[in-house]
């Protein structure tokens, strides 16, 4: 019976991420901030746009963040992908083993996003993200999320912060913004790219 | 049309055959380029880049096993195209099929030896694997081409550390444990002493490079480290 709320600094940041790599699959980090049994996404870190099945710099990354969550007071909170193949929106097999490994490194109730781009287009009314939560070590999709409508007793809900933000995300994307978004992947390029906080990103968004 | 122009002033083009197929294509005529394609193979099963278009198309409706079979009778006659290789190796990938990728990316090294970035690409997929003892001379292997590779010098730690933790776990139990030596493949295994020193050049090497980085990747790094 978990409510999720996804805050604009989450999604906006997890669609420029989307929106910088359009050609290639992405992923990336949720952070989550736990209060009165509520989940609130607070943060995205995006961390790689190349070789995403592939685990060594993954694991560097998630055991940085993790720590750099706690120093927050929040924790790892989930996962996002979005495939190369815009069709896709199941949660794949090498998918599922990264997002055990987030699971295990937050507390429960982790949330896996599969990216819908078909819903992350200029006019769009829906958020373009698929959520899987772990029920019996499978991750199962969650029927009806963003929809609003009565969650089935037991059923997790989620919801957008507020009713700006798929504006002022689709507003972030048309003005490329995505230009300010660094992930692991470019940090270990260039280290002085702060892939953590995304500082200029996160204040042109919170200002947008 | 430009098409019909071309097709009527240079009849029997290959290269006008291929701009038709590649319009086909975008127009989402999938099948009509299949065929085109295809025709034009069975009058040169040796012609490269029809050989090229069929594979391409195939990965873009989805057919992943059909490019493969399609790339591997390719790589058959073409066995010095590198990048040939390097498009099979992201095809067994997308089928998780990671020891034929293995065998791929080495064809790429053996052709490209001093290029680091194929050198990374064949260690994050062992170490993805599980092989550690591969990972590490690959990773060792990057920082050598390329010197203070920051994602190198991270593989080397993060590989150095998990086989002392590795050993460690090994010498605790008090006798060999058989199923984690067959998980991690420690087969050459390095001394600890030789790991040890590994480790800690990986980290002087790291604190050097984080550096000139920011104040949050700094600290993040350096505490990474520590651990």
């Amino acid at each position: 019976m978990t409510e999720y709320t996804i805050s604009l600094q989450a999604y906006a940041k997890a669609v420029l991420h989307c929106a910088k790599y359009p050609w290639a699959t992405v992923h990336g980090l949720l952070l989550a901030e736990k209060k009165d049994g509520k989940v609130r996404m607070v943060d995205a870190i995006p961390l790689a746009h190349n070789w995403t099945q592939l685990t060594p710099m993954f694991d560097v990354a998630l055991q940085q963040v993790q720590a750099y969550a706690k120093a927050k007071g929040w924790s790892v909170g989930g996962y996002y992908v979005a495939y190369e193949d815009t069709e896709a929106t199941q949660l794949s097999a090498s998918s599922a083993l990264l997002a055990r490994a987030v699971a295990a490194a937050g507390d429960e109730g982790a949330v896996a996003f599969v990216v819908d781009a078909k819903k992350l287009g200029p006019g769009s009314t829906q958020p373009g993200l698929v959520p899987y939560l772990s029920v019996d070590s499978q991750w199962k999709e969650q029927p009806a999320a963003f929809s609003g409508a009565k969650a089935k007793s037991g059923a997790a809900t989620f919801v957008l912060e507020n009713n700006r933000v798929l504006a002022a995300t689709q507003k972030l994307v048309a003005e490329r913004a995505d230009i300010d978004i660094h992930d692991f992947d470019e940090h270990l390029d260039d280290v002085a790219l702060n892939w953590l906080q995304n500082n200029a990103l996160s204040e042109r968004i919170r200002t947008a | 049309s430009v098409l019909f122009l071309l097709d009527t002033r240079f009849n029997g083009s290959q290269r006008v055959k291929r701009l038709s197929g590649l319009v086909k294509e975008a127009l989402g005529q999938s099948d009509e380029a299949h065929a085109l394609y295809t025709e034009m193979l069975d009058k040169d099963a040796t012609n490269v880049l029809a050989s090229k278009r069929l594979i391409a198309l195939l990965k873009a409706q989805g057919h992943i096993q059909q490019a493969i079979k399609e790339l591997v009778t390719y790589l058959d006659t073409h066995g010095n195209d590198f990048e040939a290789w390097l498009e099979l190796a992201h095809l067994y990938l997308a089928q998780h099929m990671y020891p034929q990728a293995a065998f791929c990316l080495e064809e790429v090294i053996l052709q490209q030896p001093a290029n680091h970035y194929f050198h990374l690409h064949y260690a994050e997929l062992q170490y993805t694997m599980g092989h550690l003892d591969v990972a590490l001379k690959e990773y060792l292997r990057v920082v050598e081409l390329s010197t203070d590779n920051v994602r190198g010098f991270y593989g080397v730690k993060l590989t150095a550390d998990r086989m002392l933790a590795e050993a460690k776990k090994g010498k605790g139990s008090g006798k060999k444990d058989q199923q984690s030596s067959n998980a991690l493949r420690m087969d050459i295994v390095p001394q600890q002493a030789t790991l040890e020193r590994l480790s800690e050049l990986a980290t002087e090497r790291l604190v050097s490079a984080y550096n000139r980085a920011g104040e949050s990747s700094k600290k993040a790094a350096e505490k990474w480290l520590k651990e």
